[in-house]
This record gives C-alpha cells, structure tokens and sequence, in this order.
C-alpha cells in the first residue's frame, strides 16, 4: 500500500510539470463579441479616386478607405462584422452609472475587404485590440448580388470553424448587406439581435420563414436540393422581413413574395399559423371588397406521386383546420349558421386551392423545385425516380399537380 | 463489504458505459457513409450478433468460474498456444484504447479547449484515469456506478432533443437496394459492441452475474434510430 | 493536631510503616505534595485506633465527606466488636457504617492515587493495608445546553456535554434497553482519561464493534485531548479530506445511530460524540427531516446536496465560464456580465481567489468576535466590504454575488467538519478551473469521485447507499419516505439480527 500511494503521489506532483500555462484562458472582457456579419461584394472603385483632403464622400469609399489590402489581387468579398460597446449597453446594473442615451452608438461596424473569409477573420484582428469570438453570433446577412453568384464557398468556413454554430439565422438582404447592420432599431440594443429574434413571429404571420439556419442551408445544398432563405427589406431604424429568396443549387434564382411562402410553407407542412383570406360568400351583401379571414390552427400536407407510364402527376391533400375569425363588412346581426359555415369553408378552399396553384405555376416556371416533390418521388416511387433521377430538372416544369384543400373551421369569434 | 468482489448490480454500469464510450462520436459517420440511409438497420443487425456473442461468451466464462478473459485463453490452451493467442488480443485492446484517447481528446479539444496542445490533454486524462483505476476494481465501480446515471439523463436527453429532426423522409425507402450496404454496416456495428467484452474482465469477481447484458445492449439501441446521412 | 499526636504517640505496639503518618506521607509524596490534596485524621470511637481520608478539595463533595463519611464513623459506637484488628474494623465500617453509595477495596499506591484523582476520598487505617475508595464526587461541569452547531427547529435541544456521565445519561434515557453495552476504556498515559464505547449488542455489526475497540486500546497510549483527535487516531486513513467518524452533539441523532448499528464513542471532558461507520448520506441528513413531514425532508434534502455542489462548484464554474467558455452563456447574460466587469483590473481567477481568502478570513473572525458586538459588525462588514470593494472598481458586483452564494450553501451542509472540507475542495477547484476550464472541473470531479470511493470507514465504504445501488437503502438515506415504509435497518451495515422487521425500527432522529 505503501508504495502505491507513493507513486500516486509523484504521478500527481508530476502534472505540476505539465501546467506551465494556461493556453485557454482569455478574461471575458478581453473578447469581442461577434453578433451579426454581413457579406457584401467588393464594390467597384469609383471613378477618380479618392479626395486629397481624405474627407469621406459616399459610403463606398468610406468603406474602401477603411479596409485593407490582404491579398494581391482584386478582393471580392466585403464582410462587416458588428461587435456591441459594452460600455453603452443598456444594463440593468445601475453600478455601471450612467444610463445610455438613444442615440449613442451601440455597435462598432468594422469592414473589411478579402477573397478568403478567414483572411478577412484575421485580418480584423489587425484593427481590433479584443479577440474575435465567434461563438454568439446571432446572424449572416448575405447581399443579393452574392448571393446570385453562390453559396458554397461563403459558407463553407462558417461550417468548418468549430467556434462557429451552425444555427446561425442566414437572411439576404436587397442591395446592400451593410445596411441592415446599420439600422438602429428603436426598441433593441442590437440589430443583429433584433433581427434575430424576429422569426419568432412566425407563429401569427404565415409569411415569415422561421427556421433556416446555416446548418439546414448547407444540408440542402450538399444533397443537391433547393431551398429557400428569408429576404429582408431595410429602412433606417426598422428591418422588414419580406419573403423568401430562392436558391437553386446553392444559386439565387428569384424572390418569392409574400404568398409563395405561404404556400411553400403550407407544402413543406411548417405552416405555424397564420391568416388566409378570401372573398365574401353571402349573396345578400355580396360587395366587391370584403373579405374574410381565416386563421389556420393546423394544416398537414402530403405529398403523393402518381405515375402512369409516363406521365407523373402530383397529388396535394391539403388538411386544414381554423378559426373564422373576422369577416369584414359582415353585419354582426346576421346570424352564422351552418350553412354558412360550409359555405364560407368552401369558399377558403377555393381561394387556398388558386393560390397554391399559382404559386406552383410560378415555380414551374422559373424550374425551382421548392416543394421537394424529388424527395416525394424519392421516397414513395423509388424505382422510377432511379430512372429519371437526372432529367428531373427538364421533366420539373411539366409536371401536373392536382390540389384537394380541405378546410373545417372550428371556431367562430368566442362560441362555437 | 464485499473486498474485492462486485455486486451483480454493479456489472451494468460497466458494461453499458464501455459499449458506449467513444464510440457515439464516430459511429454515425462511419456506417452512415456506407449504409446511407438504411445505417439503423444495420444498427440492429449488429445487435443481434452481439447478442449472439455475448451468449457464447457468458458461457465460456461460466465454464471456467473464477478467471477471467485473459487467463481463461491461458488456461484452455495450454502455456504457449495461449500466449501466442494472448498477443494479438492485447495489442487489438491497446489500438482500440489509444485510439478511443484520441478521438476523446480531440474532441475535447475541439470543443472545450482550442489552443491546449493536444498532448497536455491526453496527458491528463492517462494521468487522472490511471489514478482511480489504480485503486482496485471496487473503486472503478463505484465511479462508474455515480456517473451512470448522468450518462443516461444525457442520452436521453439528447434523444429527445433530437426527435425535432426525425422525419420519415429521411428514412424511406427502407431496404431498397440497398442490402449488400447493410450487411457491410453490420460489421463497424458490431464493432462498436463487441466493447462488452470487457465484462468477461469483470465477472471474475462477480458472484451471481445475471442477465444485465440485455438491459445494457437495449441502452444502446435507441440513438442509433436517429443517424441521419 | 499535633496535641492528639502526642498523646497517642505511645503506641509501640504499631509497626512504623503501618502507621498512619507515613501512609499520608508516602501517598502525599506520590502525588508530589500538591496543596490541594488534603488529608482529615479521626479516630474510631472508643479505641484509639487512627483513621485517615485523603481527598482532592476541589473535587469532592464537602458535603458527603463530611455527612457521609466522618460523620457516621464518629458517632457511631455501637456496633464495635471487640477485636482490635484493623481489618476487622475496617470491614465494620465498611459494611455497617459509610453511607457511600460505590466502595472499592484498593491496595496499590497507584490505585489509591487514581481512586483520589477521581474525586473519591480514600479512607485507610493504621494498621491495614486496604484502603477503601468511597464516590463522592462532585466535578465541576456545564448544564446541559444547546447544541451549538446543529440547532434544531422542531426537535429537542439538548446537546451533549463533557461529562461523561451526563451524555451516557442523555444516551440511556432514551434507549431503555438492557442490550445497550457500555464499554470504559482508558486512555491516554498522562491523563488518565476516559473512553466510552457504546453500541446495542445484538443489532451492531460484531465486526465493527471490535474493529473500534482494538483501534481503541491501540492507542492507550496517547495524550490527546478532543475527540477529534481521537477520530484522526483511529480512522483508517487520517490523511483524508472528509471525516471518517460521524461528530454528533445530539443525543436524539446519536440514538437512531445505534439504533441501525453503529457504534458509538464518547470522550471524557470533549463535548460531542463520535459515530462510526459513517458513508456521506449520513453527514448530509439533518435531524430535521424527521421531525417535518416525509415528503418536505426530502425536498429538503434534495436542497441541501444541491448546496453542497454550489458551495464546491461554483467559483470554479465561474471562473471556467467566463474565462474559456463565454459561449456556454446566452447573449444578454453575457453582455451584463461583461458590461460588471469592465473596470476590473484582476483577471477572473485572481478576483474569484482573493474573495474566497476575504470570506474565509471573515467567518475565521466571525468565531471570536463577542457577542455583544458579533452582530453588528458582521452586518456592517459584509454589506461595506462587499458594496465598497464594488464601488471602488476591484471587483465585479457579479463575483458578491457568487461569493455570498457560496458562503451561504457552506452554511446549509448539516456537519461542520463536511463543510470545512467543502471550503478546501472549492479552492482547489477554482485553481483547477483557471487552468484548464471545463475540462479541468471534469477531471478534478472524476479523481475526487475516485478518492471518495475508495474511503473506507471502518470497513464500510464512504460512499455507501449510493455506490453499489442498495436501494432498499435509498429509502432513508437520499430520499425519506414515510415511516411506515422505513423498516429493518441499512443493509450496507450488515447487522448481526434480520434486517426484516415487522415493526418500525427507528425513532426520530
């Protein structure tokens, strides 16, 4: 016993050896935490250079001017990355003193130019006295012009970096990425952070896309299927969430409004919640602008191929249930009955039912295969999909589809 | 106190926690890149030969009540047949184990810790191992026996989280054409449970072993149901 | 004095030796003519023959001497028979005359010393060579109190005292039982003390109880003087962190000890009572559970295991998170973190530590500080050291915080010697964390966990019900359930009689 707790005791002593120093430890105020990037593509100069008295004339050049040079040849990516100043954070604490005015900057915009984003990563270090840390950021907002130019190779050191998450929220941005970090929300510190948080509201707007992420993002581009991100819209103090971007094989292809996601949603059956609307049934008040709404509890899809020798067509059961929940112009004395009911559910099918089918058109014809009817044909009819496995993409646009909507509202105002 | 001889009860933890062990981290990667999609599958049919084995083993060791792996190959053998066996089975447990300490601490370092060198890691985990196992099998049991419980509330946890991203879809088509995959993935499967082995170490000093071999093999099914390519 | 020597002194028939003089001589010699040691000569009624006591004056009863002892000697002077030999008289006095209520026949030197030093009076005559040892003691010694450390809300507050005699009295009244056995063992070489070993034969384990009794007289021979001393001497391992002998100052928690079989020591003029074997849901168990409802003890019990991690872990996870891993946080938490420590100059670690130092030296203070004005300042230190310190910019009001947090879980842990190793693991700990992060918190726990399990209280592991999964013993150790469920004892003891009893086999603790 003797001798095994002597060697214990110098195995132990000996790891005093081993710590002469500690690699990993970093104060936490020594780091600068990376919220939001955005990615831009390198303007092009202006003409005429810049100004011999330095002073900044428009952003890009403001932006040319703060960035440096770290490769030889023509940088192609513009990425900015926000970091909060703690120091005009609003805290709860009242020992930091002083409470922050509104109109102080929060954030600190850094740009910087490259052609590999982790040259631009390091490179950021060179104007910076905290240390990158990458791990809470909340966001990447890729501009319209990169986005059409591809993916793959942006992304692909987001995912390989460990300290980066792959639930990072992916938005595109129209025009300019570097103005939506700019935009000074008004009930937020960040706006990375706002932005951020707003796909939280899918659950009341069918319009809102809420949940894509860098990893999803990049499963879909490696299994070679088209996806969609959110589009974002800017204003000075506000960002709008406005639709979805389109991406064929890790390309932008086209925006989708606000009713193609619906749609979209309703097929890939994420739809949270949300309103549809239609047009008024009742022959007694039957004027031209009303409208009624419809708000959807639960909708379920699916997806059936049918083929016949070699025709392929779809069928789409759509399953869904919701609350009438607000007709416009619609006297309150009128009484709801059921036959109004099934008129009016008949009705929202209809309505429903030209939508989808619009919208599916409209992906026909821009060759997107948004709905995954692939995977359907993968899944459900795998022989034949082995056979047309390559031409899908020629054999996409004429495909037909035959939608069934089903409707049970359940709910009417407070009783049933 | 029982010196030196471990309760019945004790043997699960063991077992249960050395079929798991590295082998969650690399396993998905593996059979999913040869079995695609139908890798759960596989999952299964490795089981039902581990099972298999792990009766024909139980049963070589309740033949020779009192030894354990090592020594019952010595035994039956004879002195230089036996040796000879011994050798490659000794240097199979050290590749493995060398390579379970490096896949760990790698992804220790991965994740927890960038910039240590990746020796100090190891380095501490020997030295800190070593330690406890050098006290005798009670105490290994022992530890064994208070984490468990932690391993399993993160299994299960995870296996909850994961049902989020469990969609048929990503499993259909079951089994078309693709069975020659399959039975290529049975085989890294059951390499990942032959690790109960180990309990032909432990039974030497198990008076009454029982059937806990099912309950830990049954442990180890559920995650593989959710390895996606 | 010296008139009635004289006028005795014309006895040439007794031998010199045998006088009575030089008896009080020689023993006052041996005890190296203390001044406290008195003597009181008296003759027999009636026949002349010299009678002495010898008594410490501080120790006795003067009362009893005097009442019980020469008073019924002197006037009694009836029943002398007519022999004039010593030891026939003495026998008389013995048997017919003192009112004491335990004589002891003596004859050593050494015997008679030990008999005075006691607090007896030693009773000879001229002539024999028997002393006769009569109890009449009286030790000065504190009333029965209050357990200091382990107050109680519901249960009594009676804790045990350093008299001997008084706790083997708390203990007795409540186990009316002719099975309890009481053991004396003497201890120490130079002082003399006594031990007392205590268990209930039939239930204890036999092997424990004389694993105990040999490490007892094992250590005859040492002078020590608290029974924590003692527990060092007898554990098995006395490098260890955590104590291996349960130090209880309720008598209420000491009885249900034995009543599961354990056994018990108490130390003569050494407040408290040792327990052994001990495992760690033992020291985590406080009397109250069993005075509440069974379901609120366990709650309460969860709480309390839930602090001692707190008081351990926390620093160290502190220090991990902020330094190597501030992705572990969400957002907003890290940015109130970040934003409290800004105008720190200390790293988190040196912040972490001299806060612990801080604290450590004010609960060292907190134990001599009067009563009078104990509260007071205690109040005002910790508020104005913990405000100021924050105001003035060296340290975090996140670090006050965490570090009130901590002190006050090392509070919540029942026994106070766990707590102490507590307060020595979580500096460990945080410098574990300084260097390696997480990582060094996981391997810190894992060679603990390994030094915990292989501790060994008198055969027993430490880690007890928890380790080996006895649940049947779970039921009172981690959770309690209620009393009708409670019955046999812990398994992990192996108790002599059956496990399976009908009734219920415990009390409150």
């Amino acid at each position: 016993m003797n001798r095994k707790s002597k060697a214990e005791l110098i195995i132990i002593c000996s790891l005093i050896i081993l710590l002469t120093g500690c690699w990993d430890s970093i104060n936490i105020e020594d780091r600068a935490y990376v919220i939001g990037i955005a990615i831009d593509e390198y303007p092009p100069l202006p003409q005429g250079l810049k100004n011999e008295e330095n002073i900044l004339e428009n952003e890009q050049e403001r932006m040319f001017e703060s960035s440096t040079e770290v490769n030889a040849g023509i940088p192609s990516y513009a990425m900015t990355i926000q970091i909060p100043i703690i120091k005009h954070a609003s805290l709860p604490n009242i020992l930091s003193g002083g409470a922050s005015e509104p109109s102080t900057l929060k954030t600190w915009d850094i740009t910087q130019v490259g052609n590999s984003f982790i040259e631009i990563n390091r490179s950021i270090a060179t104007r910076i006295n905290l240390i990158p840390y990458y791990e809470h950021l909340q966001v990447i907002i890729i501009s319209e012009n990169v986005a059409r130019k591809g993916l793959r190779n942006i992304l692909d050191f987001f995912i390989r970096d460990p300290e980066m998450r792959s639930r990072t929220k992916l938005f595109i941005a129209q025009g300019s990425a570097k103005k939506v970090l700019d935009v000074i929300p008004r009930i937020e510190d960040y706006a990375s952070i706002y932005l951020a948080k707003m796909p939280r509201s899918a659950r009341v707007n069918a319009e809102i896309i809420h949940w894509t992420d860098l990893g999803q993002a990049v499963q879909a581009i490696y299994s070679k299927e088209d996806f969609h991100l959110p589009a974002i819209e800017v204003t000075e103090f506000e960002i709008m969430n406005k639709g979805a971007a389109l991406f064929k094989d890790d390309k932008m292809i086209g925006w989708a409004d606000g009713k193609d996601v619906e749609v979209l949603k309703l097929m890939h059956n994420v739809f949270l919640g949300g309103v549809l609307t239609s047009d008024f049934v009742t022959d007694e008040h039957d004027s031209e602008n009303d409208v009624m709404s419809l708000e959807i509890i639960k909708a379920k899809t699916k997806i059936t191929p049918i083929v016949q020798g070699d025709d392929i067509t779809f069928k789409i059961d759509i399953n869904i249930k919701g609350n009438y929940s607000e007709g416009v112009n619609h006297p309150l004395t009128d009484k709801i009955d059921q036959e109004f009911i099934e008129k009016a559910e008949k009705a929202f099918e209809k309505s429903i039912k030209d939508q989808c089918i619009e919208t599916i058109e409209k992906m026909q014809n821009m060759d997107m295969d948004v709905f995954h009817f692939s995977t359907a044909m993968r899944t459900k009819q795998p022989s034949y999909w082995a056979k047309i496995k390559d031409k899908w993409d020629n054999i996409f646009p004429d495909v037909k589809t035959e939608v069934n909507v089903k409707v049970a509202i359940k709910q009417i105002g407070n009783m049933q | 106190m029982e010196n030196d001889k471990l309760l019945p009860v004790q043997m699960m933890p063991i077992i249960s926690s050395t079929m798991m062990s590295v082998n969650i981290l690399t396993i998905q990667r593996n059979l999913s890149a040869i079995a695609k999609e139908d890798a759960w599958i596989s999952m299964i049919l490795g089981i039902i030969i581990g099972v298999f084995s792990a009766i024909l083993l139980y049963s070589l060791v309740r033949l020779n009540p009192g030894l354990d792996f090592a020594e019952i190959i010595l035994h039956q053998g004879g002195n230089w047949v036996g040796r000879l066996l011994l050798i490659p089975i000794t240097v199979y447990i050290i590749i493995d184990i060398g390579l379970s300490l490096k896949v760990f601490s790698f992804a220790l370092k991965i994740f927890l810790l960038d910039r240590t060198p990746i020796s100090v890691i190891s380095l501490l985990l020997i030295i800190v191992i070593v330690s406890v196992v050098a006290k005798g099998i009670t105490v290994i049991a022992s530890v064994t026996d208070i984490l468990y419980p932690f391993f399993l509330i993160s299994l299960i946890l995870l296996i909850a989280m994961s049902t989020l991203e469990f969609q048929k879809t990503n499993i259909m088509p079951i089994i078309y054409g693709n069975v020659p995959n399959i039975l290529k993935g049975g085989l890294p499967a059951y390499g990942a449970i032959s690790a109960f082995g180990s309990f032909s170490y432990v039974m030497k000093y198990v008076n009454e072993p029982k059937k806990y071999l099912n309950g830990s093999v049954l442990d180890f099914v559920f995650p593989q149901f959710y390895i996606f390519f | 004095m010296s008139l009635y020597r004289k006028k005795t002194g014309n006895k040439k028939n007794v031998d010199s030796i045998k006088s009575i003089d030089y008896k009080i001589d020689t023993l006052k010699n041996y005890m190296n003519n203390s001044k406290d040691v008195r003597d009181r000569r008296f003759k027999v009624g009636g026949k002349n023959v010299n009678i002495a006591i010898i008594f410490i004056d501080n120790l006795v009863d003067e009362y009893m001497v005097q009442d019980h002892i020469i008073k019924p000697i002197m006037s009694n002077s009836f029943e002398w028979p007519l022999s004039n030999d010593p030891d026939t008289i003495l026998e008389i006095i013995k048997d017919y005359m003192l009112y004491g209520d335990v004589i002891e026949e003596v004859y050593t030197n050494n015997e008679m010393a030990m008999g005075i030093l006691d607090g007896k009076t030693l009773l000879f005559i001229e002539g024999s060579d028997k002393g006769l040892i009569i109890n009449t003691q009286d030790l000065p010694k504190r009333s029965i109190d209050e357990p200091q450390t382990e107050p109680s809300v519901k249960g009594p507050n009676e804790g045990f005292c350093e008299s001997l005699k008084d706790n083997l009295a708390l203990i007795r009244k409540r186990v009316k039982n002719p099975k309890l056995c009481v053991d004396i063992i003497n201890i120490g070489k130079e002082t003399n003390n006594n031990a007392a070993l205590i268990y209930i034969k039939g239930t204890v384990n036999d092997k424990i109880a004389k694993e105990v009794k040999k490490k007892l007289i094992s250590v005859k021979d040492y002078d020590i003087v608290s029974c924590e001393q003692l527990l060092q001497l007898i554990s098995d391992r006395p490098f260890s962190i955590f104590p291996l002998m349960h130090w209880t100052e309720r008598p209420d928690k000491a009885v249900s000890s034995l009543l599961e079989g354990k056994v018990g020591v108490i130390f003569d003029n050494s407040r408290g009572m040792l327990l052994a074997p001990v495992t760690l849901t033992c020291l985590m168990q406080s009397p109250d559970d069993y005075y509440e409802k069974w379901f609120i003890g366990s709650v309460i019990t969860a709480i309390r295991y839930v602090s001692l991690l707190i008081t351990v872990f926390l620093p160290a996870l502190y220090i991990a998170i902020t330094s190597f891993h501030p992705g572990m946080l969400p957002t907003t938490l890290l940015i109130s973190i970040t934003g409290a420590r800004l105008g720190v100059p200390l790293p988190a670690f040196f912040e972490a530590l001299i806060m612990v130092i801080t604290l450590e030296i004010l609960q060292e203070a907190g134990i001599r500080l009067p009563k009078v004005v104990g509260q007071t300042v205690s109040i005002i230190g910790g508020l104005v050291i913990g405000q100021a310190s924050v105001q003035a910019g060296l340290i975090s009001p996140i670090m006050v915080i965490i570090i009130s947090l901590t002190a006050i879980s090392s509070f919540a842990i029942p026994n106070y010697s766990l707590s102490l190793a507590a307060r020595v693991l979580r500096v460990a700990f945080m410098i574990l964390a300084a260097i390696l992060g997480a990582f060094g918190i996981s391997l810190g726990i894992l060679y603990l966990l390994g030094y915990m399990c292989s501790l060994k209280s008198f055969g027993i592991g430490f880690m007890e019900p928890i380790t080996p999964y006895r649940f049947k013993d779970w039921k009172d150790s981690i959770v309690i359930l209620p009393p009708s469920v409670l019955k046999g004892r812990p398994e992990y003891l192996h108790s002599t009689s059956d496990t399976k009893r009908k009734e219920r086999s415990k009390n409150g603790k």
